[in-house]
């Protein structure tokens, strides 16, 4: 209010400020308000238009709650709503329809209705929601009141609801028996069940339930007709099915119970029939995608340890029927790379590279490995023989290694190590005498792999003899440098100096040498001792080999001999194209019988016939006759004569086992020994524990006890009279 | 040894005088060696004082002088043992070999340290009994010996060792060790060998008798 100021002339007005009085409402001002708001909501509630404006409407509830009076029109409009949703939902539930489809489009379309008409009258009575509820405590905003009486009179219903829910599932039974469905009504209704809260109590136990009981048929009824691994596809697209189920209708919640009720249905209780019935197929035919496919379906229902089980039982199964397989023991080492190169693939592409699958598998091809004694261990041996001769068949030096690198991881996997190395060494002592190896460089490669393996003290004699060849070369070129010529300038020595206890031992072969050759040798003896005094030599003559020139009727060659051939060649130097007697043989080259008549045989019963024997035959027999075979007609100029190596069969392999056997013998004493030695007394529990940590070749109980027994027989242990099963040590 | 000899010692009457052992000794002494008793003197010994040179008690007579040799006794042996029983004749030492042999006997039963002397016993036979300079004891003298010994005892163990013994036709004999084993084997365990407890200490052979008698059992 402004006091205005008089004209220049006019008298003085009072100013006066009266109390602002607040306008009267008419007493029927809020009963005749509510009728017209009352309206409006029957009119929405009845799909009828409304007759007032909105914005009148709107202002009158603005109105209301400017006079206090919103707490009397928020209990008015409830019971309004209230008993227009009661309403509805008894029409639903009187309604009786036998298509289930038509229902649920009904009871949809009462939702529909039922939100739309909250949304309408809510946008009528806003400033009602916006202040009453907010500033009153346990008071619903007006969508949820609407929501909660809708809840509220369905579960009243119960029919209405077991209805809908009823319908729902045999929808999504239809969907998964392949029928197109409604897909977007029955995201609304689940939509619906969701805010009526009634989706996690009402519906989704049952869906699960359904869902359980309906892949346990199809189990049943498909795990017979179908093969293993059509099976597992089917498992993963229906597990794929009810994921986009869940993303296109249900709820993200349900996700986890839903996948999980499909496993337990079709996978949990068959995981061990399926691996039984198809695993060893599936592996067998390296069906990768399948058994990927398996590893991940197990991994989810936490199988996987069943499957690493039927893998690791499937590798040994058809590892030890290798190695036991007798008749094909030739190519055993070829096909146990093979096996374990699938298996390593594999490994990588179906199995994920999982650390304990890796496992199983090293145990299972360690148990294949050793499945047989003794045997393997001498193939792998052989196998590396004969990769490393000259003569092998090979690539270049890349692929001998990549195959020297697959012999080794099998080796890895050897329990009898030390056998492997007695036959290698063997080998290897052939290979290096004989000049048969192919590269030094892969003999030294292997070593050094071996030496990483196993450590220096494994490999010591191995590298032992590579340092013998080669101060044996050095000290060749030595003596032929001082050799002062002695008229025996045309006799060219080669020597292998071998330290003892480096190389497989050599039976000794008693021979008496032409004099040449014994002049030669003495000369190379006092060579040698003259620089390194003190020490002694023997000659190894079962090595030896020579080269000799013999003129034929038709032309000269060069025959490559053994120490034992050529001996007994010279003697027909002497012999004046005479024929010599076995005995006048015998008595000229001083050789020993069975090693005279294995030499006879390979000179003249063998495909190059240096001799000729009278009678003819394939055995050499006391009476025989040997001549010089004069009309011996060959293309080569330099000819090899082959000897007769019986040693190098079956019963010299025994031996070189029967020798490791009593090596190992003497190991186990050693350990038994050292052991009590240091616990004095223990129990024979805990002494085997202690013995197998310590030794590293296969062993049984037996073996032990046979052992502990000895030495107790032999007064190393005693049995403790208090503790039967504990021994002490005897000092 | 010593610990079970107080025992005996304080239970007889007195001990026997040096010249009844020494009456005996020249009545039996091997004429060509003065330093022992030969075979013919024990024979005649044993028939002096009425049992078979192959009783049990003659055993225990030699385990209680602790001879080393079977058929022969020293006089070192001889004099040392009887200075330690009780006997001034012939019918007093048989009496006392009998009540020894039936005390031994009936403290083998027990399972506490009563069962030492039998033990003791027991493993006297084994070393007496083999040949000199051998560690084993052939197969036949050890079923003899056993069912001598331990068949009052355990009568079915040793039935059935013997029977696999014969079976195996054991070449080698049966060491010290072996030998204990078995009267262990006796003591604990039942006679169908239906409580073996393989715990692995138990020598082979044993484990193949065990083995023997339940491939039998299962057999019937």
């Amino acid at each position: 209010m402004r006091a205005r100021q008089a004209g220049t002339g006019g008298a003085a007005k009072k100013l006066v400020i009266k109390p602002l009085r607040a306008p009267s409402l008419p007493a029927d001002f809020e009963l005749a308000t509510w009728h017209k708001l009352q309206a409006a909501v029957r009119a929405v509630h009845e799909k009828r238009p409304v007759e007032s404006s909105l914005e009148e409407l709107y202002r009158a509830v603005e109105d209301l709650c400017t006079h206090k009076m919103a707490a009397a029109t928020y209990a008015r409009l409830e019971h309004e709503c209230e008993q227009h949703t009661e309403r509805a939902l008894r029409q639903l539930a009187s309604a009786s329809s036998s298509d289930p489809s038509a229902f649920l489009a009904r009871v949809h379309g009462a939702w529909l209705d039922h939100c739309q008409q909250s949304l309408m009258i809510r946008s009528i009575f806003l400033v009602l929601d916006r202040t009453y509820p907010l500033q009153t405590a346990g008071v619903r905003s007006l969508w949820d009141m609407g929501l909660q009486h809708f809840r509220h009179h369905l579960l009243a219903l119960p029919d209405v609801l077991v209805k809908t829910v009823g319908g729902v599932l045999l929808h999504v039974q239809r969907e998964r028996q392949g029928e197109v469905i409604e897909r977007s009504l029955l995201a609304n209704l689940v939509r619906m069940f969701n805010a009526l809260q009634v989706y996690a109590e009402r519906f989704e136990g049952p869906l699960l339930e359904d869902t359980a009981a309906f892949y346990a048929a199809e189990a049943t009824r498909l795990l017979d007709a179908c093969a293993v691994g059509d099976y597992l596809r089917h498992v993963d697209t229906r597990l794929g099915d009810e994921a986009g189920r869940v993303h296109a209708y249900l709820h993200a919640s349900t996700r986890k119970p839903l996948l999980a009720a499909v496993h337990a249905a079709l996978l949990t209780p068959h995981a061990e029939a399926l691996l039984e019935r198809g695993f060893d197929a599936l592996v067998e035919e390296a069906r990768h995608a399948d058994l990927r496919l398996m590893y991940s379906l197990y991994s989810h229902v936490g199988k996987l340890r069943l499957l690493k089980e039927a893998w690791a039982a499937h590798v040994k199964r058809v590892g030890s029927a290798l190695v036991l397989d007798v008749e094909g023991e030739a190519g055993l080492i070829p096909r146990l790379l093979e096996l374990k190169r699938a298996c390593e693939e594999l490994h990588v592409r179906a199995f994920e590279r999982a650390e304990p699958f890796g496992y199983a598998l090293r145990e299972a091809l360690e148990a294949v490995v050793n499945a047989r004694a003794n045997r393997p261990a001498e193939l792998l041996a052989k196998f590396f023989d004969a990769q490393l001769r000259a003569n092998a068949k090979g690539g270049g030096e890349e692929d001998v290694e990549h195959v020297l690198d697959a012999g080794i991881s099998l080796f890895r996997y050897l329990s009898g190590k030390d056998l492997f190395e007695a036959f290698y060494k063997k080998d290897l002592a052939k290979r290096l005498l004989l000049g048969r190896s192919a590269h030094v460089d892969a003999e030294k490669l292997l070593v050094s792999k071996l030496k990483a393996e196993c450590g220096a003290g494994f490999t010591n004699k191995l590298e032992g003899m590579f340092k013998d060849c080669e101060l044996s070369a050095e000290l060749t070129a030595a003596f032929h440098a001082a050799a002062p010529p002695l008229g025996l300038s045309d006799i060219e020595l080669s020597t292998h100096v071998l330290t003892t206890g480096f190389w497989p031992p050599y039976p000794p072969i008693e021979l008496n040498l032409p004099p040449q050759l014994c002049a030669l040798q003495e000369r190379f003896t006092a060579f040698y001792l003259g620089k390194h005094s003190g020490r002694r030599l023997t000659w190894v003559h079962a090595l030896g080999h020579c080269v000799v020139r013999a003129q034929f009727a038709a032309r000269a060659h060069e025959l490559q001999l053994s120490t034992a051939q050529t001996v007994v060649c010279l003697l027909f130097n002497d012999a004046q194209q005479r024929a010599l007697s076995l005995r006048e043989i015998a008595t000229g080259c001083g050789l020993e019988d069975k090693e005279l008549r294995l030499t006879l045989q390979s000179l003249a019963c063998g495909k190059v016939r240096v001799l000729v024997k009278e009678p003819r035959g394939r055995e050499v027999d006391d009476g025989d006759a040997f001549s010089f075979h004069d009309g011996l007609q060959h293309k080569l100029h330099r000819i090899r004569v082959n000897t007769i190596q019986l040693r190098e069969t079956a019963e010299e392999a025994e031996q070189t086992e029967l020798k490791v056997c009593v090596d190992r013998q003497y190991q186990i004493d050693a350990a038994i020994v050292r052991t009590m030695k240091a616990r004095k007394a223990l129990s024979h529990t805990l002494l085997l524990t202690e013995l197998y940590e310590q030794l590293k070749f296969p062993l049984t109980p037996v073996d032990l006890k046979k052992r502990i027994e000895s030495l107790i027989d032999r007064e190393y242990l005693e049995r403790d009279p208090r503790a039967p099963s504990s021994y002490r040590y005897l000092a | 040894m010593k610990r079970v000899k107080g025992v005996f010692a304080r239970k007889s009457p007195g001990p026997s005088t040096p010249k009844f052992a020494e009456q005996l000794w020249d009545k039996y002494k091997d004429p060509k060696n003065a330093e022992s008793i030969g075979p013919e003197g024990v024979e005649a010994f044993c028939a002096d004082i009425g049992l078979e040179p192959s009783d049990v008690h003659i055993l225990v007579l030699a385990w209680r002088l602790d001879a080393s040799r079977m058929g022969y006794f020293t006089h070192v042996e001889w004099t040392n043992g009887f200075a330690k029983l009780s006997a001034s004749s012939l019918p007093e030492l048989k009496a006392w070999l009998e009540r020894t042999y039936q005390e031994t006997l009936h403290g083998a039963k027990a399972m506490h340290s009563g069962a030492d002397a039998f033990r003791n016993f027991y493993a006297f036979a084994h070393r007496y009994c083999r040949d000199d300079n051998k560690r084993n004891l052939d197969c036949e003298t050890a079923c003899a010996m056993m069912s001598m010994m331990v068949s009052p005892l355990y009568p079915k163990h040793v039935e059935q060792f013997t029977a696999y013994l014969m079976k195996m036709n054991r070449q080698h004999g049966i060491n010290q060790d072996e030998w204990m084993c078995f009267w262990e084997l006796c003591r604990s365990v039942k006679d169908d060998c239906s409580n073996y407890a393989d715990d692995g200490a138990w020598p082979i052979l044993l484990d193949e008798y065990v083995e023997f008698v339940q491939q039998q059992a299962k057999g019937k």
